[in-house]
């Protein structure tokens, strides 16, 4: 996905070492890691060799994925990102590693649920919002429109008509992922 | 007031109204709600809740403290309950694994209070809170000497949380995100054994809910004191003492339009459960109004406002940026231009409010000029009948019903949207109205 390595490039400018930090796990490593230090972990996003799959989740939920979707999340091994939009900050949810994965998964499986419950069309989150807020933004699987989201709610308005024109009008921030 | 919705509901067309009289109580908030919650149960005796707010949020909150062996006794409608408290700190429960949805005002407050509670916690959330991090807090917890760890993802819930070890000392936590995490170890650290300091790295952000924190704290029976929001100072080992009786107080900003619509339409409103010793920042919003013209009368539980010939200002809303839309909107009928300032918050919200404000007033026939961070607006000589787009956004939607005091009809897109904070705003707007 051009518009996230082009994100992605001007991320690492912002650094003077061309890397990223974040509080070092034992237990949660990545292929992004390079060197820790101080209980730090230093990393760059790394492109995925084998990248992740989206088949099984299209089986369990019998639908296509959005080819946008699964470029995004199957392009890099990376941590949160971090970006300012007109519209305030934004944290673009990554993979560390295959478990992240994984999970990801599982917790789609469960936002999937949801949207069946209330007959709403799937979307696939990517990116948290405000902190003191539980606002998130999704890729809508049909359109690929960009979705900004309650949980257990419909959306409350599109942002943007696809992910890569929203990547392109982020600007990167070099800043810890927070909590919300 | 008729009001005419279509079929699917995402219009509703308010006639023109003369004026708006009576009295309302308003909804307390999830989060002052389940801050009146953990601390009525940590309280030493029985404290009878008034104005809860029913929410997911709130649900996870009560599931929580009965789990932690709270006794809440709600009424059906959750409109009064009476909490009765643990005086201090939760026994170890029997159940340890503590399961929040998507609460993020529950998660946070009970983390920090688990981390003072002998016994191991596994505190997980749904599959949203499993994609947010908590880790500032934990790192706040972890520098006090809790043990954390991950279940999954480092950072997200699900934690693993080791209770008991914390007793106070110094920590640093960054103020620029959130005042949430600060608030919720306001609220634990009182409890600890030894002193607490809370140094904020960074300019503090949402200081007016920082502020209804320490009120909070207060009635309780609680000190803790800052210098200039940068170092917080909590002694430890005190006690929450229930105030008796707790009113959660009626959300500000939601009342701000009714206190608008009394002032423009010659009418009167008395809102409950808010008073002059509010602890929300949006209150000031009637100080405003009273530089307007409007009169305001501020009682301990309730506030009344009764209209008057109102006059346009130029003033610097950055403290209330909320109720500022109503002053927008209350704009149309002062007379000359109102100018307010440094409101750039109105770009990073839901929608971009700036431009949803600016369109909708040009709309009913406003002379409107915007900066980034400016709105300036003349008044038409008469209101036109408008549409007006909400952008889903229940702010916009609610300032726009101040309209409808004009002599022409309103069109709201969307008003469910209100169903964020006020579901059942235009049924209580209904209630206090007069049509002309």
């Amino acid at each position: 996905m051009q518009a996230l390595t082009e994100f992605i490039d001007a991320t690492l400018n912002l650094t003077e070492s061309g890397l990223l930090s974040s509080p070092f796990h034992a237990d949660w490593r990545s292929p992004s890691e390079l060197h820790q230090d101080s209980g730090l972990t230093y990393w760059k996003p790394i492109r995925q060799q084998a990248p992740v799959s989206f088949e099984g989740v299209s089986h369990a939920l019998e639908l296509e994925i959005h080819a946008d979707i699964k470029a995004y999340y199957a392009s890099y091994w990376s941590g949160t990102l971090e970006a300012d939009s007109s519209e305030g900050r934004v944290s673009l949810i990554q993979l560390w590693n295959v478990e992240d994965f994984d999970r990801l998964i599982a917790n789609l499986i469960g936002h999937a649920m949801v949207k069946q419950k209330s007959r709403q069309g799937f979307t696939v989150f990517f990116a948290n919002t405000d902190p003191d807020t539980e606002i998130f933004l999704s890729i809508d699987n049909s359109s690929g429109a960009i979705l900004l989201e309650e949980p257990g709610k419909p959306p409350l308005r599109q942002v943007e008509t696809d992910i890569h024109t929203f990547l392109r009008r982020l600007k990167p921030k070099n800043r810890p992922a927070d909590i919300y | 007031m008729n009001r005419n919705r279509n079929q699917n509901q995402d219009q509703l067309t308010l006639a023109p109204i003369r004026q708006i009289t009576g009295e309302v109580t308003l909804p307390g908030s999830k989060s002052l709600s389940n801050r009146a919650l953990l601390l009525s149960a940590l309280a030493n005796g029985r404290t009878h809740l008034k104005n809860l707010l029913r929410s997911d949020d709130t649900e996870r909150m009560v599931e929580a403290l009965r789990q932690l062996g709270t006794g809440i006794e709600l009424s059906e409608d959750w409109k009064s309950g009476d909490v009765l408290g643990n005086s201090g700190l939760f026994n170890t429960p029997d159940v340890t694994d503590f399961f929040l949805g998507n609460a993020g005002t529950a998660i946070r407050p009970l983390t920090a209070v688990l981390s003072l509670i002998p016994g191991d916690f596994t505190i997980d959330g749904d599959q949203y809170m499993r994609e947010r991090p908590i880790e500032h807090l934990i790192d706040a917890l972890l520098a006090l000497g809790a043990q954390v760890s991950y279940r999954e993802k480092a950072g997200c819930p699900p934690i693993q949380l080791r209770g008991g070890l914390v007793n106070g000392g110094n920590v640093s936590i960054r103020g620029d995100i959130s005042s949430q995490y600060l608030t919720a170890l306001l609220m634990a650290l009182p409890l600890a054994a030894n002193d607490s300091n809370i140094m904020i790295q960074g300019e503090q952000v949402s200081k007016p809910y920082l502020d209804i924190t320490l009120g909070m704290l207060k009635k309780f029976g609680v000190t803790a004191s800052h210098e200039n929001y940068q170092t917080f100072n909590i002694p430890g080992n005190q006690a929450y003492r229930s105030p008796g009786g707790f009113l959660i107080e009626g959300d500000a900003s939601s009342a701000s339009y009714f206190f608008g619509a009394a002032a423009i339409g010659q009418g009167a409103v008395r809102v409950h459960g808010l008073g002059k010793h509010s602890v929300q920042g949006d209150y000031q919003f009637l100080d405003i109004i009273e530089l307007m013209g409007a009169k305001v009368d501020r009682a301990d539980d309730w506030t009344d406002v009764t209209g008057d010939e109102l006059h346009g200002v130029d003033v610097d809303l950055n403290h209330i940026p909320d109720a500022a839309m109503t002053i927008a909107a209350m704009a149309l009928f002062a007379k000359g231009q109102t100018v307010i300032r440094n409101i750039y918050n109105w770009r990073v919200k839901e929608t971009d409010r700036m431009h949803a404000m600016a369109e909708g007033l040009t709309r009913l026939g406003a002379i409107v000029q915007t900066t980034e961070d400016s709105i300036a607006i003349d008044p038409p000589s008469e209101i036109q009948a408008a549409t007006i787009d909400t952008y889903g956004d229940h702010r916009v939607a609610m300032s726009f019903s101040l309209a409808a005091l004009g002599n022409a009809p309103v069109t709201i897109n969307d008003p469910d949207c209100t169903r964020k904070t006020f579901p059942d705003y235009f049924d209580v707007f209904q209630s206090l109205s007069t049509n002309r």
